[in-house]
């Protein structure tokens, strides 16, 4: 049972919901999956007076194809994410991390939009998003007379992290959808997703998502965000002009990209800053193979 | 504030006001009487609380009631039919069970595994049970009662 | 948890020492503070919204300064000793602070140690220090800040009403507050 009490509405209609998340913004907090509100209610640790449920709301759900991207409404599940088979085609990586994110229960219910709004410098999300170049529709309640006016904008990802768990989403501004690029084909692309937990199922200490892209020339290109070093992800731009990278030479590029890493129980600035380099590292290794393989199958 | 809930719990339509602060799992066990569904954490970690909504496990202590309105509900209760699932035979014969409390929602989250994947490896049911956390058995009995579970569904024992 | 903070300010020794001992300066540059009261010597009562948008916390506590070292060519120091109560947890500490001539200015060090308890301490255990090298940020800027306004005196206030001014316009078309999460 929740202590502080509270009303709940589960609006149809997007303007309605963003009028009500408008009307007290610090009083009201939007609902998704609920996976981190609900224990966070259940614990004291919020006490919204008006919750604004948006599971209900068609323009906020839902995974579509676009000619170039992929749009992820905000309140898909990390399920759906991981076992669509548009996302699975045009962009793995994100697949990949969807599917890692805490256990089955939390996957069937958290969502998309929940978690980068809530932006756990943990998330699997965060880093991947980053690497994929993703853009962020944001809408809330427009100003002014009309009751139903609302305004979208997009993000890009690089923009949307403001610091440890802010983001410039503005008072009653919510996460409507995220927009992946679509990533080329396996023949020109691989990428990798490692996450590295202390605890099955909890947030990692560091997660890696990294591409990695064949260029005419026979050298390749990529890069590799890492999450959980930080208070926000961090992408880093592996070597150009190569057609592989040593796995010390991204470790090094890893350390030099994370000035500050951040310290707690589970991990120690230091080792969180080698954990990075590792399994950034190793995530990139494994997007080589993976567009080793796409090569070889073409 | 109260709210009606109109839910589908094992087949049944009920409905019940529920105070907005109440959670699922408390409306099943305090209202409905379903006591199979246990509350351990209350915070999404341990799974006691896992039931089947729409089809998929969640942990029911991370929804709110009032959220439920219009689902459909699997609980423990709702599980066997004339004879036991299963999952719960192999339970009981591989010693899979000592304290019980995890058990209901192990039950449901391997009936999800094996919806999905009749044939898993031994990995991806450990994987499958990661969110439903046992202090007893230490996980061996359990999975072995899955497989045996998946041999005797795909042979067609139910 | 420890944690060492420095930083070089433009202005000399002395005036940053006075500054910092001032309870009206501690009531602005404190990151959070509602309510800042002299209760005794060098004894403060404050109540503080801390946390990250997502969870913040009202802390009530109280915050002394001892052992005060000035004078003489070494640096300055004094050591500031604090623990604060909120729903969500508790919070206690003490910070070892230095002030050392550098040039013109003056380096600050922090020194410190905290400990957390309560509820936050459990689930919020992984932002910890992450909220505490926020706060230390936001202190030293508003400190940076409240520097600055003693320096430019009258120009300090036409800067000060020409950007308050702006702020309102700006208020006018958007409604904008640092990051929001669900």
């Amino acid at each position: 049972m929740i202590a502080e009490r509270f009303d709940y509405q589960s609006p149809t209609r997007l303007a309605d919901a963003l009028r009500l998340l408008a009307a007290d913004p610090d009083g009201t907090r939007p609902l998704s999956g609920g996976m981190t509100l609900v224990p966070m209610m259940t614990l004291g640790l919020a006490a919204p007076e008006h919750i604004v449920d948006l599971k209900r709301i068609p323009e906020l759900g839902g995974i579509h194809e676009e000619p170039d991207a992929v749009r992820i409404g905000a309140t898909a599940t990390h399920h759906d994410i991981a076992t669509d088979p548009r996302v699975r085609l045009h962009a793995p990586l994100l697949a990949d991390a969807a599917a890692l994110v805490g256990d089955v229960q939390v996957r069937n219910r958290g969502t998309i939009g929940g978690s980068i709004a809530h932006a756990d410098p943990a998330a699997n999300y965060l880093p991947a998003l980053l690497a994929l170049d993703a853009v962020i529709e944001a809408r809330a309640k427009r100003g002014g007379l009309l009751r139903n006016a609302t305004r979208s904008r997009r993000i890009p990802i690089g923009e949307f992290f403001a610091g440890l768990m802010a983001t410039c989403l503005a008072a009653g501004e919510i996460v409507a959808a995220v927009h992946v690029p679509k990533q080329l084909a396996a023949t020109h692309q691989g990428a990798a997703f490692r996450k590295f937990a202390r605890v099955k199922g909890n947030f990692p200490i560091v997660c890696a998502a990294a591409l990695v892209e064949r260029q005419s020339s026979g050298e390749r290109a990529g890069c590799v965000a890492i999450g959980g070093a930080l208070p926000i992800p961090v992408r880093i731009a592996l070597p150009g002009g190569q057609a592989a990278w040593a796995a010390g030479e991204v470790e090094t590029a890893i350390r030099q990209a994370i000035d500050d890493p951040m310290s707690d129980a589970n991990a120690s600035a230091d080792y969180r800053l080698e954990m990075a380099a590792v399994h950034g590292a190793r995530a990139v290794e494994a997007a080589c193979r993976a567009l080793d393989d796409g090569e070889r199958s073409a | 504030m109260r709210q009606p809930v109109r839910i589908t719990v094992n087949g049944r339509e009920l409905e019940a006001d529920a105070d907005t602060r109440k959670l699922l799992v408390n409306l099943l066990r305090d209202d409905l009487e379903l006591t199979g569904t246990h509350f351990g954490c209350g915070t999404g970690t341990c799974g006691a609380c896992t039931v089947m909504l729409n089809g998929r496990c969640v942990k029911s202590c991370c929804v709110l009631a009032v959220d439920a309105d219009g689902a459909e509900l699997l609980t423990i209760e709702g599980v066997a039919n004339d004879a036991p699932h299963p999952v719960q035979q192999a339970l009981a014969e591989c010693h899979g069970v000592q304290c019980g409390f995890c058990t209901p929602g192990m039950v449901l989250s391997a009936i999800e595994l094996l919806q999905d994947n009749p044939a898993p490896s031994d990995a991806e049911i450990r994987e499958a049970l990661a969110g439903n956390l046992c202090r007893c058995t230490g996980y061996v009995n359990i999975v072995a009662a899955v497989q045996l579970a998946a041999t005797r569904m795909a042979q067609g024992d139910a | 948890m420890k944690l060492k903070f420095s930083r070089v300010f433009d202005a000399p020794r002395v005036a940053l020492w006075s500054a910092m001992l001032d309870p009206a300066v501690l009531a602005r540059v404190i990151p959070g503070v509602e309510r800042f009261e002299t209760v005794g010597e060098d004894t403060y009562d404050a109540t503080l919204k801390v946390g990250v948008p997502a969870v913040k916390g009202e802390y009530q506590g109280q915050v002394s300064i001892r052992d005060k070292v000035r004078g003489g060519d070494g640096p300055y120091s004094y050591v500031l000793e604090g623990g604060g109560q909120g729903q969500q947890g508790w919070a206690k500490g003490e910070a070892r602070i230095e002030f050392s001539d550098a040039g013109p200015g003056t380096r600050l060090d922090v020194d410190a140690d905290v400990q957390v308890g309560g509820r936050i301490a459990g689930v919020g255990q992984r932002m910890i220090e992450g909220v505490a090298k926020i706060m230390a940020e936001e202190f030293f800027a508003a400190f940076d800040r409240e520097l600055k306004r003693k320096r430019t005196g009258a120009g300090g206030s036409v800067a000060f009403f020409l950007r308050a001014a702006l702020r309102f316009l700006r208020g006018l078309f958007t409604r904008r507050s640092p990051g929001r999460s669900s």
